[in-house]
């Protein structure tokens, strides 16, 4: 669905890809992970066609980004980090902007809306910075787009709707759909992505199914004194290691703990998780 | 698909364009006779009352060339700004057919919306002006070349 080759890019002189792959496919949750300043956004832009590879090409169900075609675009939406929404009530942005996106689901749209409590009556530009993050979120959804790229989208929500947000993308997703989500807090993804990426060091260093990761390493606590780990942390309890993983019993990734992991340029960690042969 | 142009695409753009913009250009619209107004009033008011054709000619130069600048100049301020270009970038519908839309509101409309703007002021500011009997004021024709010569 997306395939993204031997892409680099940056701004002015600062490199922030090279030579980045990456190929994403439908049915699936994708959280993009990095630290900050590492080119989550700038990646996602790309990806929309936001902006244009210096070398390298992004192109979605075979149609390149950068030329921004309405064939394109009316089968992406994009949820940027900092919204802007016009002197309009929700109803009326959906009236006007609807008509692009042929599979937009009007039902779908007041329903996610009264679900995130967010009045339909109200001009947009009085709502909340979390409030408009609602609009476009369930907006967004609505599309159904075959492709929904979310940049920071919990960014501004409360914590009940971080909740209902993690319930409302769950339900969203169909096995046609891709959905990018890319976030700095990561625990904000909890119980919500089905792979992960990790942007580091101008690449995509990680790209697995949480499944596939879980069957290749562990997550647990071991005494203080252990030294059979691939990654540790001090914790209250001991220590929170990351292990390779010997049996199949059931494994939650810790993402907290794979992230810091993978950004301390643990090669190790990085090889088993590359390894091929278990896909 | 046609990825150029589509009238299906191009109408809901122009309708969206129309309504999210509707506020601003009717502010613009004020703005634009309330200057019309104070200019015409204040050459009205300082020849003793007598707004002749040259001068009101002048004055629509004046509106026509100040008021078109600034508006065009403003067409694609929101691809300058981060927030405003990310929904005008990704929104389904070809460059052409946002330039097009763009471009019937900074040329058409602009220029239908400043005729009738110039036209009711300026019969406004004759009809209460008070000139000299013998120098009664006439409503310019600005599609007359001679008038405007």
């Amino acid at each position: 669905m997306i395939k993204i080759s031997q892409l680099t890019f940056g701004y002015g002189k600062q490199k922030l890809f090279d030579n980045l792959n990456l190929t994403l496919q439908p049915g699936h949750i994708y959280g993009l992970l990095g630290m900050n300043g590492a080119g989550k956004s700038t990646l996602l832009k790309n990806i929309a066609g936001l902006v244009f590879p210096w070398a390298g090409t992004c192109t979605v169900n075979g149609i390149s980004s950068d030329k921004r075609l309405p064939s394109f675009l009316q089968e992406l939406f994009f949820v940027p980090e900092e919204v802007y929404l016009p002197a309009v009530n929700a109803k009326q942005f959906a009236d006007s902007t609807a008509h692009f996106y042929p599979q937009f689901d009007h039902g779908q749209y007041i329903t996610i809306l009264k679900e995130f409590d967010v009045p339909t009556d109200k001009l947009l530009t009085k709502l909340s910075f979390g409030q408009q993050k609602k609009v476009i979120i369930a907006f967004g959804l609505s599309t159904n787009t075959s492709l929904l790229v979310m940049d920071e989208p919990t960014n501004g929500l409360d914590i009940p709707s971080k909740t209902q947000f993690r319930k409302i993308i769950a339900a969203a997703l169909t096995e046609n759909r891709c959905i990018i989500i890319s976030t700095h807090q990561v625990r904000d993804l909890d119980n919500l992505i089905d792979a992960v990426l990790v942007l580091h060091n101008q690449q995509i260093v990680v790209a697995k199914s949480l499944d596939e990761i879980a069957e290749r390493i562990s997550f647990s606590i071991i005494p203080t004194t252990g030294t059979d780990y691939i990654y540790a942390e001090e914790s209250m309890m001991g220590l929170n290691a990351i292990t390779e993983s010997n049996d199949e019993s059931y494994n939650k990734v810790d993402m907290e703990l794979l992230f810091n992991a993978i950004i301390s340029n643990n090669t190790q960690l990085i090889d088993i998780l590359n390894k091929p042969g278990h896909e | 698909m046609n990825n150029t142009f589509n009238l299906k695409r191009f109408i809901p753009l122009f309708k969206k364009h129309s309504l999210e913009h509707a506020k601003t250009n009717l502010l613009s619209t004020a703005v634009l006779a309330g200057i019309a107004a104070a200019l015409m009033g204040f050459a009205a008011y300082s020849s003793g009352g007598r707004l002749p054709l040259q001068m009101q000619s002048i004055m629509f130069i004046y509106l026509i060339a100040g008021a078109g600048g600034i508006f065009t100049s403003l067409t694609f301020t929101e691809l300058g700004n981060k927030r405003k270009a990310t929904g005008v970038l990704t929104l389904p519908a070809s460059h052409f057919e946002k330039f097009l839309v763009s471009w019937i509101y900074s040329y058409i409309i602009f220029q239908l919306v400043l005729v009738g703007v110039f036209y009711v002021v300026d019969w406004a500011i004759i009809s209460v002006s008070v000139p000299p009997v013998h120098e009664p004021n006439k409503l310019v024709n600005i599609f007359d070349p001679e008038q405007n010569a």
